[in-house]
C-alpha cells in the first residue's frame, strides 16, 4: 500500500502543486484526519462523485485560485470604456449630496477605483509614447 | 419567532435601502460587474488588500450581490478568515444557488476544518452545477474530491461498508 506521503509527494503533489492546491498536501497527510470516521464515513460517496469524471481532460482546466464567481475572467483586466473617471466622481457626488454617510466602505472601494483608472491611463499612454518610440 | 422575523424584516429593510442607494447612485449592472472585475484583477495579482476594498464596497452598496457576496467569500477563503467567508458564501448561495463558486470555497474551508460531511455535500453541488468538466471552479471541486479520494485509497480505505465499522 502507498503511503499518503508518496502518493502527495508523486504525481498527484506534483498535480495539485501545479493548480495551487499543495494545501491539500498538509490538510490530507500532515494532520492525518483522513482516517477519523467523519472522512470514513463519507468515503462511498468520495468514490461515487469520482468514478463519475469522464476523463482526465478536466484536469488542465483547474482553476488555481480560490474561484471568485460571476467577476472571474480570462485574460486581461480592461473596463471597455464602461468604467470612467468621471462616472465614479459621479457616484460619490450623488452619495454626498444625498447625504448617504452610511457608505464609507463604498467609498473607499470608489477612491481605489479612480486611481486604478488613473494609472491604467498613465500607463497606457507610456506604452503607446514607448510603441512609437522606439527604434525600427 | 418573532425574533426572527424581526430581524428578518431589518435586515430585509437594511437591504432594500442599500439596493436603493446603488440605484439613486446610477450605478449600472454592468458598471458594478466592472468594479467587480476590477477587485478580481487585484486578486488575481495578488494584492488582496485593494481586492477586499473593492469586495467590500460592493457589499456595502448591494448587499444583495450574490456575486459581491461570493467574490468577498472567495477571498476570505483564499485569507483563510473562514468565519467571515462563511458568512458571505452562504449568503451567496441563499441569493443565487446556481452560483458554482461559493459551493467550492465552503468545501475548501469544511476540508481544512476536518467536516467531511459538510465538505462533500459542497463538492457534489458544485460538479452537478458543471456536468460538461468544463468549469474551471467546478473542476477545482474535481480536484478535491480526487485528493481525498486518493488519500482515502492509500490508506486502505474503500468506501465499502465495512470502512465504516474499521
Amino acid at each position: 500500500m502507498l503511503g499518503l506521503g508518496n502518493i502527495f509527494s508523486g504525481v498527484f503533489g506534483k498535480f495539485f502543486d501545479s493548480i495551487g492546491m499543495g494545501w491539500m498536501t498538509n490538510v490530507l497527510s500532515l494532520t492525518a484526519n483522513i482516517m477519523s470516521g467523519n472522512w470514513v464515513a463519507a468515503a462511498k460517496d468520495v468514490f461515487d462523485l469520482v468514478a463519475r469524471f469522464s476523463d482526465s481532460d478536466w484536469m488542465n482546466r483547474v482553476a488555481s485560485l480560490q474561484p471568485l464567481g460571476e467577476f472571474d475572467f480570462d485574460g486581461c483586466f480592461g473596463t471597455n470604456g464602461v468604467l470612467s473617471e468621471g462616472a465614479l466622481g459621479s457616484w460619490i457626488s450623488r452619495a454626498a449630496r444625498d447625504g448617504d454617510n452610511g457608505f464609507g466602505a463604498f467609498f473607499d472601494a470608489v477612491s481605489l477605483a479612480q486611481d486604478t483608472l488613473r494609472n491604467n491611463t498613465i500607463a497606457n499612454a507610456q506604452l503607446q509614447y514607448a510603441q512609437f518610440n522606439t527604434p525600427a | 419567532m418573532n425574533g426572527k422575523a424581526t430581524k428578518a424584516d431589518a435586515s430585509s429593510t437594511e437591504s432594500g435601502r442599500a439596493a436603493a442607494a446603488r440605484e439613486r447612485l446610477g450605478i449600472s449592472a454592468e458598471e458594478f460587474r466592472a468594479m467587480g472585475r476590477m477587485g478580481a484583477m487585484y486578486y488575481q495579482q495578488g494584492l488582496l488588500d485593494k481586492a477586499r476594498t473593492i469586495f467590500e464596497g460592493l457589499v456595502e452598496i448591494d448587499p444583495d450581490s450574490a456575486a459581491a457576496h461570493s467574490a468577498l467569500g472567495a477571498l476570505h477563503t483564499r485569507t483563510e478568515q473562514f468565519d467571515a467567508a462563511l458568512r458571505h458564501l452562504n449568503r451567496a448561495v441563499e441569493l443565487a444557488p446556481e452560483q458554482i463558486a461559493p459551493y467550492v470555497n465552503r468545501a475548501e474551508i469544511f476540508i481544512k476544518q476536518g467536516q467531511a460531511e459538510e465538505a462533500v455535500e459542497n463538492l457534489k453541488r458544485a460538479i452537478a452545477l458543471d456536468p460538461q468538466e468544463k468549469d474551471p471552479a467546478a473542476n477545482r471541486a474535481r480536484a478535491m474530491a480526487l485528493g481525498i479520494a486518493e488519500a482515502l485509497k492509500a490508506r486502505g480505505v474503500t468506501g465499502q461498508p465495512k470502512d465504516s465499522h474499521n
